[in-house]
């Protein structure tokens, strides 16, 4: 399967209707474990997504712009006694390109199975 | 903190330092530090109760994101990767995969299938379709290990070398039952056709194609093929290179057809009629002279013992003796060194034919001198070509052992 042009992957759409769905719910920074518990919800296949998988998407992302990332400070980290968290948020590019993009079937579906409207 | 968590964190910790290893050192501990970062979320996430449960979903997710791993130490390693954005219309379209030209590896691969081709020709093996069909299947296997890394999908979707793959398993099997000589050549030849004219179409590219913008013209025509759904014409631009794509594609095409041949290859020699050449036919034991007097060669392929009897065996003269024993089937050897009581002179003299199974005992002439066996060894129909003094036996005209085997005994032309 190739990329058509112009297209994002149903995994990045999901990951971008991730990260809007945790912006709606107050989160403006999210680091990878949060966002593969959110997309299991969103996505057909219950299962959490792979290390290799989720992290090569959200480089991917990053470099198109529709992602922006930085680490977490040590300190903050040090004073709850775990390592330092990659935090990434959605960026003004990610947002305009999820608003173009039309939802795809199965995750519509998933999103409604869920309880959760469009975002 | 439990075994279970413990030693799936480990195995995970593992597997990072082994994809990463040998990159440079930013990227590396970046790496390491998002997934030290996950494993430790993860494992504190006071949602899940079942430690198990964790272990096993961490070593899920470590083994269902090894492709993706795979393919990210490639392009972090190669640097190939380069994606430009045209922010306005947030088009991520200008993804840039590199290109592999493929001119280099298919004269190689050419040069291999004509060199199978070859073999084929100056030594037919039986089970030829085998050898060819696993060299399919190795070819399918790197194609697809190509794909899966030159695909950012990491893996997932279409692709055709599966398909190729099982082709080649296939004919592996269909070789392994069909014995038929030039079977091989059913995946062979199409295959070397096929690379020989990607090899001839790369090497009629003028050197200086990899400069860029190299081909002004038709352009026009390219973008209405590319309009019309040709991913190739988006490629041809760039020259008469033959593109991975293009390569990959028709050598799909190839595996397919060769497998589709070499399916109806195997269904049409299954089905040809053939004359028995072996048991059951007629075969050709050798010349006379091979066979000095008093001897006795076992004949596997005909199941039968060519005896040359001399004139105090009760020849002289040539018998075939069916090698099985007439009492329950078993292959009977020639004991050279066994001693058996010779019941027409009463004394024991070495050298009988004696069963394994329940030791019946049979003379030169396969007369049964003792044992449970009913009757003397079977005998064959011998012919003696007189010009070409070979010796043939009839291996489908089997005729009841019985105490004159001896007089059947055919002479030897002088």
């Amino acid at each position: 399967m190739r990329r058509k042009a112009g297209a994002l992957l149903q995994l990045e759409v999901a990951i971008l209707e991730a990260g809007a769905d945790l912006h709606g719910d107050g989160v403006d920074e999210f680091h990878g474990y949060v966002l593969a518990k959110r997309l299991q919800g969103l996505q057909p296949a219950r299962r959490l997504i792979g290390h290799g998988t989720l992290y090569k998407a959200l480089e991917r992302l990053e470099a198109a712009g529709l992602l922006a990332s930085r680490w977490e400070d040590p300190q903050a980290a040090a004073a709850e006694g775990r390592p330092r968290r990659r935090l990434y948020r959605l960026t003004t590019s990610g947002r305009t390109a999820l608003a173009r993009t039309p939802r795809t079937e199965p995750l519509a579906a998933a999103r409604r199975r869920e309880g959760l409207g469009a975002i | 903190m439990t075994l279970s968590l413990r030693v799936a964190t480990v195995l995970t910790r593992f597997w990072v330092r082994v994809y990463t290893l040998g990159l440079d050192t930013e990227a590396r501990r970046n790496r390491l530090a998002l997934l030290e970062s996950d494993l430790w979320e993860q494992t504190h996430d006071r949602g899940l109760s079942s430690h198990v449960g964790v272990s096993l979903s961490i070593l899920g997710r470590c083994l269902s994101g090894m492709p993706a791993d795979l393919a990210w130490r490639y392009q972090a390693q190669a640097g190939v990767r380069q994606i430009a954005i045209d922010s306005g219309a947030m088009d991520v379209s200008a993804t840039t995969v590199k290109e592999a030209n493929l001119a280099p590896v298919a004269p190689a691969l050419g040069g291999l299938a004509w060199a199978m081709v070859a073999v084929n020709l100056i030594s037919p093996v039986p089970h030829s379709l085998a050898f060819a069909g696993a060299v399919l299947a190795v070819i399918a296997l790197a194609g697809w290990a190509l794909e899966i890394r030159a695909d950012e999908e990491d893996g997932a979707g279409t692709s055709l070398w599966p398909l190729t793959l099982a082709g080649g398993v296939f004919s592996i099997a269909a070789g392994l039952i069909v014995k038929w000589e030039f079977g091989g050549l059913l995946v062979s030849l199409p295959l070397a056709l096929a690379l020989t004219k990607a090899w001839l179409a790369a090497a009629s590219t003028p050197a200086a194609v990899s400069a860029p913008a190299n081909v002004p013209v038709s352009g026009a025509i390219l973008s209405q093929r590319a309009a019309a759904g040709d991913a190739i014409a988006l490629e041809q631009p760039q020259g008469r290179q033959v593109s991975r794509r293009a390569f990959l594609r028709s050598s799909i095409w190839v595996g397919l057809g060769s497998a589709l041949a070499a399916g109806v290859g195997g269904l049409v020699d299954y089905l040809w009629e053939r004359k028995p050449s072996a048991f059951g036919g007629v075969v050709v034991a050798g010349s006379i002279d091979s066979f000095p007097p008093g001897s006795k060669t076992h004949v596997v392929e005909g199941k039968f013992w060519l005896v040359h009897l001399t004139a105090e065996q009760g020849g002289p003269g040539f018998l075939a003796l069916w090698h099985k024993c007439p009492h329950l089937g078993c292959t009977v050897p020639w004991m050279e060194e066994f001693r058996h009581k010779d019941p027409v002179t009463g004394r024991a003299t070495r050298g009988w034919f004696r069963c394994p199974c329940h030791q019946s005992t049979y003379n030169h002439a396969g007369v049964r001198v003792f044992g449970p066996a009913p009757r003397s060894m079977d005998r064959m129909e011998v012919r003696i070509d007189q010009e070409s003094r070979r010796i043939e036996v009839d291996t489908g005209r089997i005729t009841r052992g019985a105490p004159d085997n001896a007089a059947f005994a055919v002479t030897p032309p002088q």
